[in-house]
């Protein structure tokens, strides 16, 4: 959920709120798997990052009435206020993506990547400016998308750790708070 | 909706960007619903975008994603082939060299200790003399202790029939091996009578050898070959 929380922390500009919205998240969760509207700790987890990426994409989409995409990726940056976890984790995301784009060797493949992971440009804006066909462009980012997630594994980001351990502090947090 | 086309779609990367039309979202929320293991496959697209956002703010980005492109050069492989085969042959011909440096080119018999000197042109230091001769009450037989080191083993023959004229041709066999025969030819006898021969004793292996005194083709030595026993130890 790291990756999650980094995000909402950019796209809501605080850290502090970040971690507050995924708790509301959490709570939210919580009472539905009380009272039986969620059945099992699967759909708890599923629930709760649902609820988290709502939040995310509401940011994102509020950020983007007002600037254009290449834009929003620097006013993100901007104005966070970030911990020192968050910055640990920040600088392994860092690392990983500089191992990543290292290991492309075209220089037009690793412009594709970060014309459609970071600024979201369109796989048909792309296609067309780099005289792509859709399968051509479906290899690149596949491959690289799958290399990043070997290189994920590599580092003891699996998925088991995005859910469950995060969720089971953020629980603890916020019964502490309590 | 299903995993073919989230891929081809790249529903994921549009699903976090809000590029999803309302229906799609709404399926693709459906297919979370379901499907919880994609939640690691959208955290792992979170974590590129944090990873390449966190790139761009410390000014990284541009420059690696505007390194130039590796071109995968043919020479450079062919290259590494033909290096590659070079070292190969030259490390077999050093292997092969040193193995055959145990059979040595110089003669297993010669006239002379000279001609026996080693490959480094060492000239190699002469035993003492063992002599061969017939006798009406001993075996024609003689035993040869191999030297610590490479030496020339001197061995002088006694005709049964001198002719200070005459021309030999002494020839050494293994009984053991029954390798290939050496022999010098056009040997003369001294004033002492004998007829003296070296062998290199690098090329002598423990066991039985043959040694023949005979006529040298074309000359009018008197007798015939006389055959002697060699032991050597």
């Amino acid at each position: 959920m790291t990756g999650l929380r980094l995000q909402l922390a950019r796209a809501a500009g605080d850290y502090e709120l970040a971690s507050d919205l995924l708790q509301d998240a959490i709570v939210t969760a919580l009472q539905k798997f009380r009272s039986g509207e969620l059945t099992s700790r699967t759909h708890l987890d599923g629930y709760v990052y649902r609820i988290a990426l709502n939040h995310l994409r509401n940011y994102r989409r509020k950020d983007k009435t007002a600037v254009s995409d290449h834009e929003a990726v620097d006013t993100l940056e901007d104005n966070v206020r970030s911990s020192l976890s968050e910055d640990l984790a920040s600088a392994q995301c860092a690392r990983l993506a500089r191992e990543l784009l290292n290991e492309i060797d075209s220089s037009r493949d690793r412009s594709l990547l970060v014309r459609f992971y970071l600024e979201e440009e369109s796989k048909e804006t792309l296609c067309s400016e780099f005289g792509l066909t859709d399968a051509h462009f479906n290899r690149v980012i596949h491959r690289a998308r799958e290399r990043f997630r070997e290189l994920l594994k590599r580092r003891g980001l699996g998925r088991g750790d995005f859910l469950s351990i995060t969720i089971i502090l953020l629980v603890a947090e916020g019964i502490a708070r309590l | 909706m299903d995993r073919a086309q989230i891929d081809s779609e790249h529903l994921v990367a549009r699903y976090l960007s809000g590029r999803l039309d309302p229906s799609e979202e709404a399926a693709f929320d459906v297919y979370c619903q379901h499907h919880p293991e994609i939640y690691s496959e959208i955290e792992a697209s979170l974590w590129l975008r944090e990873g390449l956002c966190a790139l761009h703010h410390r000014g990284e980005l541009t420059q690696l994603v505007s390194r130039p492109t590796r071109h995968y050069r043919p020479w450079a492989l062919a290259a590494a082939v033909a290096g590659c085969a070079f070292l190969v042959v030259w490390i077999g011909r050093l292997v092969w060299s040193d193995r055959h440096d145990l059979i040595p080119s110089t003669p297993l018999l010669a006239s002379s200790p000279t001609a026996l000197s080693s490959r480094a042109n060492v000239r190699l230091p002469v035993t003492a003399p063992y002599s061969l001769m017939r006798s009406r009450d001993t075996a024609p037989e003689s035993a040869i202790a191999l030297p610590a080191s490479p030496a020339a083993v001197e061995v002088r023959v006694l005709p049964s029939q001198f002719d200070p004229a005459a021309r030999y041709r002494i020839t050494l066999q293994s009984e053991v091996t029954g390798g290939a025969a050496s022999s010098v030819a056009d040997l003369a006898a001294g004033p002492d009578r004998y007829v003296v021969v070296y062998i290199d004793s690098a090329q002598l292996r423990p066991g039985d050898y043959r040694l023949v005194l005979a006529p040298s083709a074309g000359n009018a030595a008197p007798g015939h070959a006389e055959t002697f026993f060699l032991r050597v130890k």
